[in-house]
């Protein structure tokens, strides 16, 4: 059976009322927690990844998959409402949503932001779909020179990504490798900066370095910023009711943004996701930026234009399908989302890489089916549904929301291995990131760094080893040679020679 | 003049930018000299395994000397700025730290206590203090009573999500 007809099949798992209920539920804690301002749906797939040792993986990747979709296209909502993007991938949709509230037709700007997620979704989704199997095969090709020159490309790129903070963002991706290196060594039995203490023999243990940089480190920075989110708090209080019917967009409006808009959009989106750090801001400045450009009305956005908001949100939703190819051809997460994705394999036993489309390709399946049905059917039903009563949910309590938040990232962390020591480790890596987030650090670059780095290690060696310690080796073969000059054009575009673009993304962000 | 800039720089040393920056930096060196310490990188034809600690650590320890001394620069100069622009409307009021512990550092504090009490208290007694504890640090010392419950519902959220739904077994006050 090709992969495409698994995929198929695994809709028929959407059946089992459980399943259903572990997506369902996924999204809509993704949607909330996105629309938050402050928090993410990394959050929530941290809070999640403890519960992942209890779960069936299948349905366990089927939830990650729709909390990743939701957290695409929740932020959209107090980007329309109050100005202020729940989550970064939103940003360029506030443009022009918020201005159409402010002309009374919030409503309708989250029905159009609603369908295009929708349109983006599915298109990414599918292009994984198709694409995924012919990438991993290509991926076979790849040997150990390669594979190290391609997890150095990939920290390399998630570094210069991080564009005016890319010194920060090297400190923050060396701490992650030199946290990776505690434990054991991979190639000699011998135990490195573990300072005699037994639980740090095994290695730092990847679900505490997750909970504590986005959830507890999370806890503190909002508690940080007490004041200003009580203040985001009034400003949700002033917001007119919303009318269930004022949603729908009008067929004569969606023909007039266009399906050229649409799918472009999510062309962009989709190759934006598939670069390591790029992420669903990337992708939505982009598409928008393009969208302004072949505009014959190019005056119009940033007024209300519900080109804007379907150009920003169809690219951010497409960035989901692009970034999950990396990680699962390659073994490579590009943001932290698909970071702990792979995280939720790692703990399973499952090793991602090359192989995997091949060997579980009936795990794998599932998730991209969750991924289009969260696409297709949750969001445009989450907002018709759910829609009138969102500024509801997202004025909840803060002490409510942060005391729960608070008890599942500490105890989660008890879940895993029965030991408070993961408990401690998780605190200690919260307190770590709190106080890097603080001083401008990008902690996702940390996370990347403890991930890839076991793999960059060992690769290295292996190579370096097997060439009696000669470089030339990385580029003698075609495959790293490949990388190598791909890294070269990546710090040339986006480190040496910026794109007009980029200069105004930086300055807008 | 030299007095001023050497004050400057006492002050700029001791900022929390570069006070952090210091400590990251000697962080790497720390974990430079432990790969020094692992022995010789290369031995007999083979990369042994203090390799990679210290490529990482040589890069990290240039890396966060380098943001150190920027830290260090940068808040000289806006020190400088400062006192160029207090000089011109010097008050006898002294400066007055602010000596109070931040929510963040009691939220620290806090859940290290959690964690060091959880295994000899139990899961219920821990987590309903716990909680209550950040939820009043979230939203200040009023209603305190009906937090108190709300605390004691999210602990039981909590206790039949992890024990009952996930069969996950909790520490509790017998043991």
């Amino acid at each position: 059976m090709d992969f495409m007809t698994q995929v198929v099949a695994s809709f028929g798992l959407l059946l089992d009322p459980t399943i259903l209920f572990y997506v369902v539920a996924g999204f809509l804690i993704g949607t909330v927690f996105s629309a938050i301002p402050g928090l993410t749906a990394t959050l929530a797939l941290a809070l999640l990844l403890p519960l992942t040792y209890s779960l069936d993986v299948t349905t366990a990747l089927m939830a990650c998959a729709s909390i990743y979709m939701a957290g695409m296209c929740g932020g959209s909502i107090t980007a329309t409402t109050i100005n202020i993007p729940g989550a970064p991938s939103s940003m360029m949709t506030a443009l022009d949503s918020y201005p159409m509230q402010q002309r009374g037709e919030g409503p309708l700007a989250l029905g159009h932001a609603s369908f295009a997620s929708m349109i983006g979704g599915v298109f990414g989704a599918v292009l994984l779909v198709l694409l995924a199997p012919l990438i991993a095969d290509l991926s076979l090709l790849v040997q150990t020179t390669g594979k190290c020159a391609l997890i150095l490309f990939a920290l390399i790129v998630i570094v210069i990504a991080q564009r005016g903070n890319v010194r920060r963002a090297a400190i923050a991706a060396c701490l992650g490798l030199m946290l990776a290196t505690v434990g054991l060594d991979a190639m000699v039995p011998v135990a490195r900066f573990s300072f005699g203490i037994g639980d740090l023999a095994a290695g730092i243990d990847l679900m505490p370095v997750i909970i504590g940089t986005f959830a507890i480190s999370e806890l503190l920075t909002q508690l940080a910023e007490n004041d200003k989110a009580r203040r985001i708090r009034e400003q949700l209080k002033g917001v007119a009711k919303i009318r269930r019917r004022d949603f729908i967009p009008s067929r004569s409006a969606i023909r007039r943004i266009g399906a050229v808009c649409y799918l472009k959009s999510s062309i962009i989106g989709y190759l934006v996701g598939t670069l390591p750090g790029a992420g669903g801001s990337m992708g939505g400045f982009l598409a928008y930026v393009e969208a302004v450009r072949t505009s014959r009305e190019p005056y119009s956005f940033g007024k209300g234009n519900p080109q804007g908001i379907a150009a920003a949100e169809s690219a951010n939703n497409a960035v989901c399908g692009g970034a999950l190819v990396p990680m699962l051809t390659f073994g490579i997460p590009g943001d932290p989302i698909t970071a702990i994705v792979l995280g939720v394999l790692v703990i399973n036993g499952i090793q991602p890489g090359p192989q995997l489309m091949e060997s579980q390709a009936g795990l794998i399946a599932p998730m991209l089916a969750a991924l289009i049905f969260s696409a297709l059917i949750l969001i445009p039903l989450t907002m018709y549904l759910l829609g009138p009563y969102f500024i509801r949910i997202v004025r909840i309590r803060r002490d409510v929301l942060f005391g729960t938040i608070a008890m599942l990232a500490v105890v989660g962390c008890y879940v895993a291995t029965y030991s408070t020591f993961q408990m401690m480790m998780a605190l200690v890596m919260g307190v770590l990131a709190f106080y890097l987030r603080k001083h401008g650090y990008p902690v996702v670059t940390l996370l990347l760094g403890f991930i890839l780095g076991p793999g960059l290690e060992e690769y290295l060696r292996r190579a370096l080893t097997l060439s009696n310690g000669d470089l030339t080796v990385f580029v003698a073969q075609p495959d790293s040679l490949f990388f190598i000059v791909l890294t070269g054009i990546f710090v040339y575009f986006l480190a040496i020679r910026k794109p007009v673009q980029l200069r105004g993304h930086e300055s807008a962000t | 003049m030299s007095r001023l800039s050497s004050s400057l720089l006492v002050r700029a040393l001791g900022s929390g930018a570069a006070r952090f920056h210091g400590v990251l930096a000697l962080l790497a060196l720390g974990y430079l000299i432990g790969g020094l310490a692992m022995g010789p990188p290369h031995e007999a034809g083979k990369l042994t395994p203090s390799f990679f600690p210290l490529l990482i650590g040589v890069l990290a320890t240039v890396l966060c000397g380098l943001q150190w001394w920027s830290a260090v620069r940068d808040t000289t100069a806006d020190a400088q700025a400062q006192a160029d622009a207090s000089s011109k409307a010097v008050t006898k009021e002294g400066f007055v730290p602010d000596r109070r512990i931040s929510p963040e550092l009691t939220l620290m504090l806090a859940t290290l206590v959690y964690v060091l009490v959880f295994q000899w208290l139990g899961y219920v007694l821990s987590t309903l203090v716990y909680v209550l504890g950040v939820m009043l640090l979230f939203s200040g010392l009023d209603k305190w009573l009906s937090k108190g419950a709300i605390a004691l519902a999210i602990t039981a959220v909590g206790f039949v999500l992890f024990n009952q739904i996930f069969n996950v077994r909790l520490p509790t006050l017998w043991g």
